[in-house]
């Protein structure tokens, strides 16, 4: 076992400098790559891929994990498969639940309910007090919402 | 038996048997209340995977919009980074300094404190950032749900006073655009964040008041260490916020 007594592990100075220079780098990797204008999925995953291998040099080199015992690293390790089971699992769950809610709660739902304001002409405009601004309003006037909106498609007063 | 030793060292606990015991149950304990930190914060993360899925559309919106200011981000990660390569240095040198008090130990211990203090410093300019883009943020109105005020994306609120989703220019009413929604993750998690950044600034600070009293030495550190390990699990937890946060909203 690396786990000496007494005397604790000392790292060499030219291993903390190297992980700091490769992390520094990464961080100007992660930021460059952002700005290529990837596909969203395709730059999440460049980005998720860098952040894991920043991770794991500060667990293992700043975090002493590669000198620390078994039982720590277990420990650390059970962490993570634990957060995966709940990522997974969740995540499993929301992708199926439009198959089961489909009737209520979903965005279609809800955009129906909002298009069928605009055509039923609850959806009021009247311009605001500031210049530039318009007030919405979709429950017949009686609460009014501000904001930069242009009065084309709704009704106006 | 030997809990009256008479050379047994004052830091040495009465109910450890050996200093080794005694360093790594700290070492044990620290790294079960960093097991319980990672999913503390996995729950904030999950919460993001959600409205990723819920509102893909809006994080696109946020980044076209540059509603986050990315080298503010940018240079807060570099800062959190380079604090956490000083912590590990200062972790080394706690390491160094001999038992037997001497001219080796007073050297390291100074080159403690500094190292420290250096951290704690970086910290606080980690925080003096983020403060930052939080006032440019409420001076906008970019706010978590009600408060989210924002009038070049304004919002819709019903009746019951929900926000039902974002006005477009033309009238109509978007439900899948949720920016309201979107900062209140943006300020949850970089607001967790933050508290643990202040907290480990009262930390390394009470470290380096106790290594100005002249304690910590290569056997006894384990305070040094395990700070150590929670300030680094702070930069660890930035390293994914800053890329999900500010590059691919």
């Amino acid at each position: 076992m690396g786990h000496s007594h007494n005397e604790p592990h000392i790292t060499p100075l030219v291993v903390y400098f190297s992980v700091f220079g490769t992390l520094i780098l990464m961080t100007f990797v992660t930021v460059a790559v952002s700005y290529l204008g990837l596909p969203p999925t395709i730059s999440i995953i460049v980005a998720m891929v860098v952040a894991t291998f920043k991770a794991t040099l500060v667990a293992t080199w700043f975090m002493h994990l590669i000198h620390d015992t078994k039982l720590n690293i277990a420990l650390f390790l059970a962490a993570l498969w634990f957060m995966s089971i709940f990522f997974v699992f969740t995540t499993f769950d929301m992708s199926s639940r439009g198959n089961v809610m489909k009737m209520s709660d979903t965005f279609g739902f809800r955009q129906n309910m909002a298009e069928a304001h605009v055509r039923a002409g609850t959806v009021l405009v009247r311009k605001s007090e500031t210049p530039h601004t318009y007030d919405v309003s979709i429950d017949g006037g009686t609460t009014w919402a501000s904001g930069l909106v242009e009065p084309e498609h709704s009704s106006s007063h | 038996m030997s809990s009256e030793n008479a050379d047994q060292k004052p830091y040495h606990a009465f109910f450890f048997h050996t200093m080794d015991q005694q360093n790594s149950s700290h070492k044990l304990g620290m790294w079960a209340f960093l097991a319980q930190e990672l999913l503390f914060f996995s729950g904030l993360f999950m919460a993001y995977i959600v409205m990723r899925y819920w509102y893909a559309d809006t994080f696109t919106e946020v980044q076209e919009r540059n509603l986050l200011s990315i080298p503010m981000g940018f240079v807060n990660t570099l800062v959190l980074l380079t604090s956490s390569l000083t912590m590990a240095l200062a972790v080394r040198e706690a390491q160094l300094i001999p038992v037997v008090e001497n001219e080796e130990s007073k050297k390291h211990r100074a080159k403690l404190i500094k190292l420290l203090l250096w951290t704690a410093g970086l910290a606080c300019v980690f925080l003096v950032i983020k403060y930052f883009e939080y006032s440019h943020k409420i001076h906008v109105g970019t706010l978590p749900g009600t408060f989210y005020s924002f009038a070049e994306w304004p919002v819709f609120t019903g009746s019951d006073g929900t926000i039902l989703g974002a006005i477009r220019p033309n009238g109509t009413i978007d439900v899948n655009s949720a920016p309201h929604i979107f900062f209140s993750l943006y300020f949850v998690i970089t607001g967790t964040h933050g508290l643990h950044v202040v907290i480990g600034v009262g930390v390394i600070l009470w470290l380096a008041l106790r290594a100005k009293r002249g304690e910590f030495n290569s056997e006894y550190h384990a305070a040094v260490e395990n700070v150590g390990l929670y300030w680094h699990l702070v930069d660890l937890i930035w390293i994914f916020v800053f890329p999900l946060m500010y590059l691919v909203a």
